[in-house]
């Protein structure tokens, strides 16, 4: 059916089919319909289109994207959340903060290295908020070390180790640069899956703060170690042991 | 980053209470599990950043309309067609499984729909998908696709031919 065969009344009687015409003018409308055999036939398409789409399914969400959704808004807010505590350290009753292990795991070195918090809400931030735009995952986009370690030359103080781990199943994606704790550092980003690893670096001597044991973090996992006088954090949201695989895979290179 | 965690409660029921809606839509648009997923993600995040902003109306026509804008984007920039077409067949498997009473007769109707509403051109489409499924009011399709209400009953009307027609073609064979 043409359009312009189609009566100037059609999006009306579509309109009061979908509830959005007002009682007065939808009364009316029942009138010209009647004798309008144009606009018969339009509702009568309505009502076959509806018949049609009553079975239409919502997609049920995958479990996965669930996880996922409460996981990363969890960990919007954990530089507040640590600031907090370290207030709260010295005169409030501390459980109810520890509401889970890894909370608990978080206060004990929060408690032991005033500074660490700091970093370590930081890197999650930063990890995540790269995770959010797309742009800002990666500066240098290149599978091949050669490209992105040169890349750094000029834009931090120190030389990263760009290791090349496709054959563990983390290809390289590419590097950044970020802010952590005021000082600029290197981030190197891999690919594991369909999860996204990034490797901040820094020289030991920047002194970010003091090294904490693996953790867990909101869905988080973070390793870090000191190695040829770097700082190497990885933080990604792959298992402990995937994640705690690809520090092994990186350290024998 | 600088976010006031007094936020995150009620954000976090906005996106629990409209995650399925959410997820729907973007499904509807990418035509592809995975790359909904990305979108839905993704939206969320940017919800999450806008969020001080909301002002607090008609939060899941706020939502959709960055889902949909997720989705546009992500769409410019792979080719459309060739991600859609790797929908329909395996969707229409996965969701007929959502009831005991589904019987062969509906997983079929909903195999035809699919692949109805996989002719219709997305602006049409997503109308359908929002008036039909989300059961928006006019206006709030207005804001999530970002056109005046006229247009939109235009689309929804043009849609919802195109699916008679088409499905009328399906019978006659």
């Amino acid at each position: 059916m043409n359009d312009h065969l189609e009566c100037e009344q059609t999006l009306l009687v579509q309109a009061d089919f979908d509830g959005e015409l007002e009682a007065s003018r939808a009364a009316a409308l029942v009138e010209h319909v009647a004798q309008c055999p144009q606009c018969q036939l339009v509702s009568e398409q309505l009502e076959r289109s509806r018949t049609l789409l009553r079975h239409a399914p919502r997609y049920p969400v995958p479990q996965e994207l669930r996880g996922f959704v409460d996981r990363t808004l969890q960990a919007q807010a954990p530089a507040k959340q640590s600031r907090t505590l370290v207030r709260a350290a010295g005169r409030a009753p501390l459980l109810g903060w520890m509401t889970a292990l890894a909370a608990s795991v978080a206060l004990a070195v929060v408690l032991l290295t005033p500074r660490t918090p700091d970093v370590e809400a930081q890197l999650l931030a930063s990890h995540v908020r790269s995770l959010q735009l797309e742009s800002h995952l990666i500066d240098v986009e290149s599978s091949d070390h050669h490209t992105v370690r040169p890349w750094f030359a000029g834009k931090v103080d120190f030389a990263p180790p760009v290791k090349e781990l496709a054959g563990d199943g983390f290809p390289l994606e590419g590097g950044r640069i970020d802010v952590i704790g005021g000082r600029t550092v290197a981030v190197l980003v891999y690919r594991a899956g369909r999860h996204v690893v990034s490797v901040y670096l820094w020289p030991e001597r920047a002194e970010l703060g003091d090294l904490p044991r693996p953790q867990r973090d909101e869905g988080f996992n973070l390793r870090r170690w000191v190695e040829d006088g770097l700082v190497v954090s990885c933080i990604s949201d792959l298992s402990a042991d995937e994640l705690e695989r690809f520090e092994h895979r990186w350290r024998a290179q | 980053m600088p976010m006031d965690s007094s936020l995150l409660p009620d954000f976090r029921e906005l996106a629990a209470a409209h995650l399925e809606s959410a997820y729907n839509l973007a499904r509807w648009l990418v035509r592809d599990r995975a790359l909904a997923d990305d979108v839905v993600q993704d939206a969320m995040l940017r919800a999450l950043r806008y969020y001080h902003g909301f002002r607090g109306e008609n939060a899941r026509a706020w939502l959709l309309q960055i889902v949909r804008n997720v989705a546009m984007t992500r769409l410019k920039r792979g080719n459309e067609q060739a991600v859609g077409a790797a929908d329909s067949a395996s969707a229409a498997v996965e969701i007929a499984h959502d009831g005991p009473e589904t019987a062969l007769m509906r997983q079929d109707e909903q195999r035809l729909l699919h692949d109805l509403l996989d002719t219709l051109p997305m602006e049409l489409r997503e109308c359908l998908v929002l008036r039909e499924i989300e059961e928006l009011s006019y206006k709030e399709i207005a804001r999530v696709v970002d056109a005046p209400i006229g247009t939109v009953m235009s689309r929804l009307w043009r849609g919802r031919k195109l699916l008679v027609q088409a499905a009328r073609a399906t019978e006659a064979v």
